[in-house]
């Protein structure tokens, strides 16, 4: 359980963020420069925040109002940096070695632990400069695991991996965190990297957070606009109540049908892969379309569709759809306008009191 | 031939080498981390002696240590006289070269990565441990460099030392003093010996600094 609260002011940024986490794996979402690499500094005791305090499992790391500030030795923070942070005249026994504390005796038990268990046999006595990408992370990621910390900060661990390697090394460290028990906050701009590694999710735009929760439940119903955005939502528009359950979206032109009247409703959007081109046509929310562009990749197709009206250039389009190859291939021959449908229960509704964290 | 202004020339400049070596390393470390608002005051004060005249530095010195001074007063209620002893010219060459080790040795810390520092840290390593352990093997090339530079400034100490230490054959006659009394007494062979073997050594040490500077890890 950590519980942050820290407000620091710089040259023309303000970091002002506050969460709860439970035990776990926790992720934290948001674009370069808003500050989420800054909330592991703030844990790790790199930074020091002008007020707030850092309560990590009952123990306090920082307290402005206390004075309580522990030095980054005493925090028991096992931190991965971007870059790894290897010490690049210690081999790779050296490295691991470093934090553990005890005799040589149990440093050699502890160390040669690690090595077998993250995969490092036979690298022992090479440098990290010998090292590949992900043999390096493994190594960081053993150094910090080794003094046996109160929580793992990793930040951005994937950056600086192939992308041919990422996958395999998330699941290696999602393997790794299952058998070490260890809490772990982990920083990433990638919210399939966040996705596939953490149970919970914390959300920061500018310096703030802006949502807070279980992963799933914040990708299904992400509660700000910019929430949406970052976990991927590529079409959000405004919206407008109209009637009981149904919300008038001005820039698409449409009227579409939700699950439930809100009150205070500002915008509606749509992920790009819950957008189907039914063969019966009938129904709610099915409207008409015409394609602006498209954009093949290998394996799925990206549409850019504009309501109503025939497209007068490749960027006067409202909303974007993927679609695996095979319905691609099906409607690709339709004639035009196609007949599109949303899904109502996967309409991503915002509302204007989503400043408040669930 | 003499060959004791040799021997004290190596005498001073190991001696004062030795000094600014530990003081010049604390006072590095000191300043890397130091990010109060008197950092540039401080770091000019620490500098100076490298820009000024040695004449200047050798009247600071003189008005410091000479037997009004206080510190030469203290020593002198002692029974030691410092001025025109090799101490004195110990002392002069170390000031005059402290700034080369200190500034080496600055931004030999300086260019240690600093994620380095902080993950020795978390990892439990104090100030001291990431010094000895992270800092200073990092810093090694920057060391040895700062090190030789300083060396070689005391070596070739004239001005300061002549002001303090005098030209006394024997006791403080070191070899920059040899080669100019020598060469205005008229005695320019012996001067030119001098002047040769004090060339060589130069050259021994800009090349070894360029060799530790460029050599890769």
């Amino acid at each position: 359980m950590l519980i942050f609260e820290a407000y620091k002011k710089f040259n023309g940024f303000t970091f002002d963020s506050s969460f709860e986490i439970k035990d776990g794996t926790s992720g934290i979402l948001g674009a370069s420069g808003s500050g989420k690499s800054m909330i592991l500094r703030c844990i790790a005791g790199i930074i020091k925040p002008d007020s707030g305090r850092i309560i990590l499992n009952g123990r306090t790391l920082f307290d402005s109002v206390k004075k309580i500030n522990l030095p980054q030795q005493e925090r028991r923070t096992g931190f991965v940096f971007q870059n790894y942070a290897l010490f690049p005249h210690m081999t790779v026994a050296g490295n691991i070695s470093y934090g553990i504390t005890g005799g040589r005796h149990e440093k050699k038990i502890k160390t040669d632990e690690m090595i077998s268990s993250m995969q490092l046999a036979g690298l022992e006595n090479r440098y990290p400069a010998e090292l590949s990408g992900g043999q390096q992370q493994r190594v960081a990621l053993a150094r910090a695991i080794a003094t046996d910390p109160d929580i793992l900060l990793l930040d951005e661990p994937f950056s600086a991996l192939d992308e041919h390697l990422r996958s395999f090394m998330l699941r290696q460290l999602v393997e790794t965190l299952s058998v070490y028990k260890k809490n772990t906050l982990l920083v990433s701009h990638n919210m399939e990297e966040i996705y596939r590694s953490c149970e919970g999710l914390v959300i920061i735009e500018n310096g703030k957070v802006s949502a807070c929760g279980d992963r799933k439940q914040l990708f299904r119903s992400p509660p700000t606009r910019s929430a949406a955005v970052l976990t991927g939502c590529k079409n959000i528009t405004e919206a407008v109540n109209k009637s009981d359950s149904d919300i008038f979206l001005p820039a698409w032109g449409i009227t579409i049908k939700i699950t439930r009247d809100y009150s205070n409703i500002t915008h509606a959007g749509i992920r790009a892969h819950h957008i189907y081109f039914p063969e019966n046509t009938d129904g709610e929310n099915v409207f008409n379309v015409y394609t602006a562009s498209v954009s093949e990749a290998q394996f799925s197709t990206t549409l850019y569709l504009k309501f109503n009206s025939p497209a007068e250039h490749s960027n006067d389009y409202h909303i974007q759809c993927e679609l695996d190859r095979q319905e691609w291939k099906r409607i690709t021959n339709l004639p035009q306008p196609w007949r599109l449908s949303l899904n109502r229960d996967e309409i991503i509704v915002i509302t204007d009191d989503s400043n408040r964290i669930s | 031939m003499d060959i004791r202004p040799l021997l004290l020339s190596l005498e001073t400049a190991l001696s004062a080498t030795v000094i600014c070596f530990f003081t010049g390393m604390l006072s590095a470390w000191i300043m890397v981390r130091y990010k109060g608002p008197f950092k540039n005051i401080i770091d000019g004060v620490l500098t100076l002696p490298m820009v000024l005249p040695p004449t200047v530095t050798g009247f600071f010195l003189l008005v410091l240590i000479g037997k009004r001074g206080p510190v030469g007063k203290f020593f002198h209620m002692m029974g030691i006289d410092l001025i025109f002893t090799i101490w004195a010219a110990i002392a002069a060459s170390a000031i005059v070269s402290f700034p080369l080790m200190y500034r080496s040795l600055r931004a030999a810390f300086e260019q240690v990565d600093e994620s380095l520092l902080h993950a020795s840290r978390t990892l439990g390593a104090g100030e001291f441990r990431t010094f000895i352990h992270i800092c200073i093997p990092l810093s090694l090339p920057g060391i040895a460099a700062g090190t030789v530079l300083s060396f070689a400034r005391a070596l070739g100490e004239f001005g300061a030392t002549l002001m303090v230490a005098g030209n006394i054959p024997g006791r403080t006659q070191t070899i920059p003093l040899a080669i100019f009394f020598s060469a205005e007494g008229g005695d320019m062979g012996k001067a030119g010996i001098w002047v040769l073997l004090i060339t060589v050594i130069s050259f021994i040490v800009v090349f070894s600094v360029n060799y530790l500077a460029n050599r890769k890890r």
